[in-house]
């Protein structure tokens, strides 16, 4: 809507500025990633093999599904520091499931899901009953996923042993990583739900003005705990991918700044931290911008180092081109 | 006869629910009193404020950052900025402790200087601002020293990090200065009320006179001085800084412990009493907790549980 504003008052009505504008705003991150692709594939001949493209893809995945349910608190105008502990915090369940209890997998990858989504119901508790900010809420959060994750394997890694486990991670189907299906399955379901539903509508109008989505007779606490149910549970899921890769999981390591990394590419994809606007396809390709970029600089030989000084001065850039309030 | 008690229950609640920190605070070293021979020592208390000397002085810093209403996360890779530079100096020119300090506070105010005027010339947010820096800045150290440790070897800086003079260790000091600077700059001066003003109302603030650019400026200024000066006595303690793990999630313990002595994330609100009693809360619980031999790991689940119990509604009587 203010789309509409901002193009009635400009200054150069014409109709090929408006929608060039109109372009930019609403597809500005995929030029961005045109742009980096077609810069890649010159500098580097192998970086458009099927190999590797299938390879930035799968490393993407983990932080790419992480990215989606990010999204979806953002959009509502609050944000969760603790996905990646809560990663590690699934995973360890996961695996104690499968090593010390002996369940069969798919209880055990169930028993995780349900891990994850509990953690992120609490956040959301704390948030709407508790009234804590929620960035100081999801950030005690952090802390006590991680550290019930460090007390339960004494800071150490527990590894599996049944090898079936690890297909998930590692095999391949119709030649695409299971990973990459995983993040494209749930990056469809992310689009309908935000997208084509009355629920995605009710996020928007929370992170747009939570007073008026109220007075409309949204359940501004429904909405609020959903949001975060979905963020704790694609933590877990990531924390399927994220185990099954290795069949282990390090309690210490798994996950770590995970979460600034999935703020990142929701950030770059041109959602706003304040709320009630944002496209998940928008994070999609801000995920793919850090995957490539990585990619691209990996096949260039540039220090690995100072690729986080890039990734810092994307985010930056990206909010800086973008259009503002 | 019943309106004057029912005013002051109110007024018990209110000044409850202002210094709820501080009775918080009391409560917790009354039971760790009773419960440990240990803990009520002259040692021992020593050693909490010595724990909480490094975030303490970022926590400071974090403060007036908290009070304009943004945030700053990237006070954790500025440490380890300003640590390298520290200890290059120290290496390289020979610096004493004066020059640490005073190179520590130069390069910590040139970083958050550089944070203030992205956040107000360039208009991008503060979060988003100080993530990206969080990664430019230890990255482009991680990328000079090859992610590995710098170590210092002078004598004089050890002292600092573990020599005691008058039976308090020397780390405390720097701390007690700048947490009794940082009040006075809030409470005395034009630009504390600045600050607040900037926190509470920009508007109204920029129609009194304040200019809000400079004084947001300042603010992130101040918040990286301290980082820097952080990095003095992070330093001080090992006589080393790592470029990959030092003062990793620092940022966010400052930030915790800032909301926790009763500081609103929207700005406007708080003190550095209550700052420095959040500070000083996380260190007992450390402290107390290992000195009942309570897993180190389980350390994260009471500090995340503290966090809850202090704020839980917190915000529910303002907002009334």
């Amino acid at each position: 809507m203010s789309q509409v504003a901002t193009d009635f008052e400009s200054k150069n009505p014409s109709a090929g500025m408006r929608w060039g504008k109109y372009l930019w705003d609403q597809y500005s991150v995929i030029f961005a990633f045109l742009v980096l692709v077609a810069l890649a594939a010159i500098l580097n001949e192998h970086f458009l093999d099927i190999g590797n493209i299938t390879n930035v893809l799968r490393q993407v995945s983990i932080v790419g599904i992480l990215s989606l349910g990010m999204t979806f608190v953002i959009i509502l105008g609050g944000i969760d520091l603790s996905v990646g502990s809560v990663l590690a915090f699934s995973g360890t369940v996961i695996m104690a499931a499968q090593v010390t209890y002996e369940l069969p997998i798919w209880i055990s990858i169930v028993l995780g899901l349900v891990a994850g989504a509990l953690l992120g119901v609490i956040n959301g508790l704390v948030i709407t009953y508790g009234k804590i900010t929620a960035f100081i809420a999801t950030l005690a959060m952090m802390t006590i996923a991680r550290s019930l994750a460090l007390y339960y394997a004494d800071a150490g890694a527990i590894s599996g042993f049944d090898s079936s486990y690890s297909k998930i991670g590692n095999e391949y189907l119709a030649g695409v990583p299971i990973p990459v299906i995983i993040f494209g399955l749930i990056f469809l379901l992310s689009y309908i739900v935000l997208e084509k539903t009355v629920f995605g509508r009710h996020i928007y109008a929370v992170g747009g003005n939570t007073q008026a989505a109220r007075l409309s007779a949204i359940s501004v606490f429904r909405v609020t705990i959903i949001s975060y149910l979905i963020c704790g549970l694609t933590a877990a899921i990531g924390a399927v991918i994220e185990t099954s890769r290795l069949n282990s999981i390090s309690t210490s390591s798994s996950g770590h700044m995970y979460e600034l990394d999935a703020i990142a590419a929701v950030i770059i994809g041109g959602t706003s931290l304040s709320g009630g606007r944002g496209r998940i396809v928008g994070t999609l390709f801000g995920v793919l911008i850090l995957g490539v970029l990585s990619n691209i600089m990996n096949l260039l030989n540039i220090s690995p180092y100072l690729q986080g000084v890039v990734k810092g001065l994307i985010i930056i850039a990206a909010v800086l081109l973008q259009k503002r309030d | 006869m019943q309106q004057p008690t029912f005013v002051t229950t109110e007024r018990y609640q209110r000044w409850f629910s202002r210094n709820k920190i501080f009775v918080t605070l009391i409560i917790l070293v009354f039971l760790a009193s009773i419960t440990s021979d240990y803990f009520w020592t002259w040692n021992n208390i020593m050693n909490v404020f010595r724990q909480a000397s490094v975030i303490g002085m970022i926590a400071l810093g974090v403060h007036f950052v908290v009070l304009i209403g943004k945030l700053d996360l990237s006070v954790g890779s500025i440490l380890v900025f300003s640590g390298a530079i520290i200890l290059w100096g120290q290496n390289l020119f020979n610096f004493d402790i004066p020059g640490s300090f005073l190179l520590g506070a130069i390069s910590g105010i040139l970083l958050g200087s550089l944070n203030g005027i992205i956040v107000t010339y360039g208009r991008v947010p503060s979060f988003i601002t100080t993530l990206g820096t969080m990664f430019i800045y230890r990255y482009f150290m991680m990328w000079v020293a090859d992610a590995g440790a710098i170590s210092g070897s002078r004598i004089s800086h050890t002292f600092l990090g573990h020599g005691y003079w008058l039976g308090i260790p020397v780390v405390v000091f720097p701390l007690i200065l700048a947490a009794i600077s940082a009040h006075f700059l809030l409470s005395r001066t034009l630009f504390g009320r600045y600050i607040y003003a900037v926190g509470q109302n920009p508007r109204a603030a920029y129609s009194s006179g304040a200019n809000i650019r400079m004084v947001t400026v300042i603010a992130f200024a101040l918040s990286g001085m301290a980082a820097g000066l952080g990095a003095v006595l992070e330093t001080a303690r090992l006589n080393s800084i790592s470029t990959a793990n030092s003062g990793v999630y620092y940022e966010l313990d400052a930030i915790a412990a800032v909301v926790l002595g009763g500081a609103s994330l929207r700005g406007g609100k708080g003190t550095i009493l209550g700052t420095v009693s959040g500070v000083l809360m996380f260190s007992i619980l450390n402290n107390y907790m290992n000195l009942q031999n309570v897993s180190t790991y389980l350390q994260g689940v009471l500090k995340g549980l503290l966090i809850f119990l202090v704020l839980y509604r917190q915000n529910r009587l303002r907002e009334e």
